[in-house]
């Protein structure tokens, strides 16, 4: 509400100024510069009050958000129970504020807030009731507007029923004739009708389609009605009506402001001089001087309807009438350097009409200066993205095409890892997860990502745009210093399932020392001397006290895990998620089951324990039923052969999905083939998804990041696929 | 019907001669060869004063404007002849008829015609 008001008082502000400096100016150009220009400059004025658009900082935007301040802190010291908080420098431009208030809960740090509220509860106080009085303000001002434009156009209307009444049209078919001819020489389009009425002082021009000119009478000489209508006719060719209720209506919204009152009348006296300007333009001096006659001949005509409101007539009062005559007296034809000066001055004035601007909307503002990024054009630096990121608990929400805080997704995602939210106006698309170790391969995980949901159909190129330059953002803000950049040598959460009859085992290890606390825990020694922290999860803790169960884990550790651990590579602070005892069921019927209830880390743990024909058998059955997520974590182990088998397929079927997976795992003489055979196809799809593995230089610098990215996902039971990853996680943050 | 002016008369003949419509092209040549060589304004001046009231319609055909009579020259010429007799004769036609008689305004054949003309409607109506 403020912020309309406030708009409205910065138009004003900014048009009176400038009808300041056109009035103030006057004698500088007044006998100069042409009518013509003088009349026009005004449009100026009028666009910079009618028109709302301002540069990024103007003159009268940032005075009147100081003025708001100012006038901020005068309202709390108005109000009775506020203790002595009236000191503006610590209070944000209120206006900005409710946006703040959204903002705050995480930034990413880089940039600071530019002002701190000290005092909440004063802060929302004072805003409420300035946001009273601001809408009755605002509806005061709309209706007064509104009232007088109605009463105008009533007003007009009466007026041009009353003329309708009182006019007879000329039928002397020779006055017809002589303006027809008249019409024909100023190759005027359209036909206009002429008509007399006797209440009329002077001849006027009425009508928007169907334009006529009303003459006090039909008697005129010769030469008074030839010139009567030049005048007339200049009026109608320059769209003069426009123009006047362009003005009444700009009067009629800044009612308030004296100085439009000004600008109407100036501009209604040079709508006459510039008319006459153009009349005299073609005339010699002594046809001037005829012209100059027929405007005293038609102010002798007596007429009793004074209101000539947004007609245009030939002929105001006596003094606009000397103004015009001397005009015609002086007139000159403008030289080069004068009209040079017109267009320096118009400049100027635009110029001056940008430069005083109005207040901008705080929305617009806020997104840069309250904390949150905004506006980074993507790699080719060619388009202007726009979207900002904010982070909450490990989730970096990236709002994009509109999207605001309410637009965001409820998450119960822990702190444990972090995951990039594209929140749009009325949907979102997940990615990651990822955690800090990450950070160092984030821009290239994400564009898997994005680029697997591409080809799939799943995600525009815009938003793919959108989340890799956030990405890119995200991992250089963190990379530059802000964020903790773990030890290297501690080794990221990760979590999968193993089969160790009779229980299936979903586990993690390396559990961030920030969650360790929540979970009960036991030390179980190994052989070796080693000892390794194990912790239960709530569904979990039961197993502790459980012999059969600890034994499993126990041989788990030995045969799976152990052997994978090294130096470089410690195992510790195991994580039991959850654990099924599955009795002596076969492992065939297991995974059959897995398989149906979509259980991807139980049916992996399976998996890798079938035979290869039961493992051709899953893998020919996730392909048939497109079923991604399980195909990918199958494929993994797959044999060479295999691999050739489904990519060939999967090129065949056009399933770019599929394909994307695939490459994941070729060998690279297989990969430099099969991007030869989409270059011959000319299949870019296909080619691109290959090809990206060429463009390593974004992390070149930093091979080692490259090779734990690898381990991670390539060796450690691990699906391979980036698509699964998120799944899975997904998946496991919601047991956690 | 509201009263139209001599010029404005001479474009509804020059619109019931050509079948009771006619694009503005077409008027303005049959104009001329009335010897009548108005200008455009003045012409679409006095259609369209003849369309306000009521006498003309107009349909566009492309950019072009097709000006079609509402009222037939008969039906003109009645409601003409009944505002002259209400004006002038105060109704009474007898008078309108015995001054055409006799300032030799209607020729005896002219006369023989009506008469004529005027039984056969009795007779009809007597048969009824």
């Amino acid at each position: 509400m403020s912020y309309f008001l406030k708009l409205i008082l910065s138009l004003s502000l900014s048009g009176t100024l400038l009808v300041l400096i056109l009035l103030l100016s006057r004698p500088v150009y007044r006998n100069r510069l042409s009518k013509h220009w003088q009349y026009y400059i005004w449009l100026v004025v009028i666009v910079r009050l009618l028109l709302p658009i301002t540069p990024e900082t103007s003159l009268v935007g940032s005075l009147i958000q100081r003025v708001g301040q100012i006038h901020l802190s005068d309202m709390t010291v108005i109000q009775p129970n506020e203790h002595n908080s009236s000191n503006s420098d610590t209070i944000a431009d209120f206006s900005a504020d409710s946006a703040e208030e959204k903002i705050d809960s995480g930034d990413i740090g880089s940039t600071a807030e530019p002002n701190t509220p000290t005092d909440n509860s004063l802060y929302k106080s004072t805003d409420n009731s300035h946001n009273v009085a601001a809408a009755l303000f605002l509806i005061a001002w709309l209706i007064v507007g509104m009232l007088l434009f109605m009463r105008k156009v009533t007003v007009y209307q009466s007026f041009v029923k009353y003329l309708n009444a009182g006019s007879k049209p000329i039928d002397d078919i020779s006055l017809l004739e002589n303006f027809g001819q008249i019409i024909a020489q100023n190759r005027i389009r359209g036909s206009i009708d002429l008509y007399t009425n006797s209440l009329i002082s002077s001849p006027l021009l009425i009508g928007f389609i169907h334009p006529r000119i009303i003459l006090p009478d039909a008697d005129l000489s010769g030469s008074d009605f030839y010139y009567t209508m030049l005048h007339e006719l200049v009026h109608y060719k320059r769209r003069d009506m426009f123009y006047k209720w362009l003005v009444q209506l700009t009067i009629c919204l800044h009612w308030f402001n004296p100085a439009v009152y000004l600008m109407g009348r100036e501009i209604n006296r040079l709508c006459e001089l510039s008319c006459d300007e153009r009349v005299i333009k073609t005339l010699s001096e002594e046809d001037r001087k005829a012209y100059g006659d027929t405007l005293l001949n038609a102010a002798d005509t007596g007429g009793s309807y004074r209101d000539a409101l947004a007609s245009v007539t030939l002929n105001e009062n006596k003094e606009l009438l000397k103004g015009r005559l001397e005009a015609i007296m002086n007139y000159r034809k403008m030289t080069k350097s004068i009209r040079t000066a017109a267009i320096l001055f118009t400049g100027i004035l635009i110029g001056a009409a940008t430069v005083l601007g109005a207040y901008a909307s705080p929305a617009g503002r806020t997104a840069s200066d309250a904390g949150i990024y905004k506006n980074v054009s993507d790699s080719d630096g060619n388009q202007a993205l726009d979207y900002s990121i904010q982070h909450e608990n490990g989730i970096y929400y990236v709002l994009a095409h509109g999207a605001t805080e309410a637009d965001k997704p409820i998450s119960g995602v822990t702190s444990l890892y972090n995951m990039l939210i594209l929140v749009r106006k009325d949907s979102y698309a997940t990615f990651g997860a990822w955690d800090d170790y990450d950070m160092q391969s984030l821009v290239r995980h994400i564009s898997e990502q994005c680029r697997t949901r591409l080809a799939n159909g799943q995600l525009t190129q815009e938003d793919m745009d959108i989340v890799i330059a956030a990405a890119t953002e995200i991992q250089q803000t963190y990379l530059s210093g802000s964020g903790n950049v773990p030890d290297r040598r501690t080794y990221a959460y990760r979590q999968t399932a193993s089969y160790q009859s009779p229980y299936i085992i979903l586990y993690g290890y390396n559990l961030p020392s920030s969650a360790r606390g929540s979970y009960k825990n036991m030390t179980v020694a190994l052989a070796d001397g080693l000892n390794i922290q194990i912790y239960f999860s709530e569904e979990t803790e039961k197993f502790m006290s459980d012999d059969k169960a600890m034994s499993a884990i126990t041989s788990m550790i030995r045969h799976r895990l152990l052997p994978k651990s090294s130096s470089s590579r410690p195992l510790e602070a195991l994580f039991i998620v959850s654990m099924e005892d599955v009795g002596d069921t076969d492992l065939s019927s297991l995974a059959e089951k897995y398989y149906k209830e979509e259980r991807l880390n139980y049916f992996c743990a399976v998996f890798v324990e079938l035979d290869s024909a039961a493992q051709q058998k899953y893998l020919a059955l996730a392909y048939d039923d497109q079923n991604i997520s399980f195909f990918a974590s199958c494929i993994d182990d797959s044999s060479t052969d295999t691999v050739d088998h489904y990519i060939l397929k999967a090129y065949e079927d056009d399933r770019v999905d599929f394909f994307a997976v695939l490459s994941g795992v070729l060998d690279e003489e297989s990969r430099q083939q099969w991007l030869e055979r989409c270059d011959q196809d000319g299949r870019t799809a296909y080619r691109y998804i290959l090809s990206e593995d060429d463009t390593e230089d974004y992390d070149a610098e930093d091979n080692g990041a490259e090779d734990d990215f690898y381990d991670k996902y390539g060796t450690d039971d691990y699906d391979a696929s980036s698509t699964t990853n998120i799944l899975d996680l997904n998946r496991i943050t919601y047991l956690l | 019907m509201q009263q139209i002016s001599d010029y404005e008369l001479e474009l509804m003949k020059v619109i019931w001669n050509n079948d009771g419509s006619a694009l503005y092209a077409e008027i303005v040549s049959a104009l001329s060869v009335k010897g009548m060589n108005w200008t455009k304004n003045t012409i679409i001046t006095l259609l369209s004063r003849l369309i306000d009231k009521g006498l003309l319609k107009t349909n566009k055909i492309g950019h072009r404007n097709r000006y079609t009579a509402i009222i037939s020259a008969d039906e003109y010429q009645t409601s003409q002849t009944e505002h002259f007799l209400h004006k002038v004769y105060e109704g009474n036609a007898k008078g309108l008829v015995s001054t055409l008689i006799q300032k030799d305004l209607l020729s005896a054949a002219d006369y023989e015609d009506l008469m004529e003309h005027w039984q056969n409607l009795q007779r009809k109506s007597n048969a009824e």
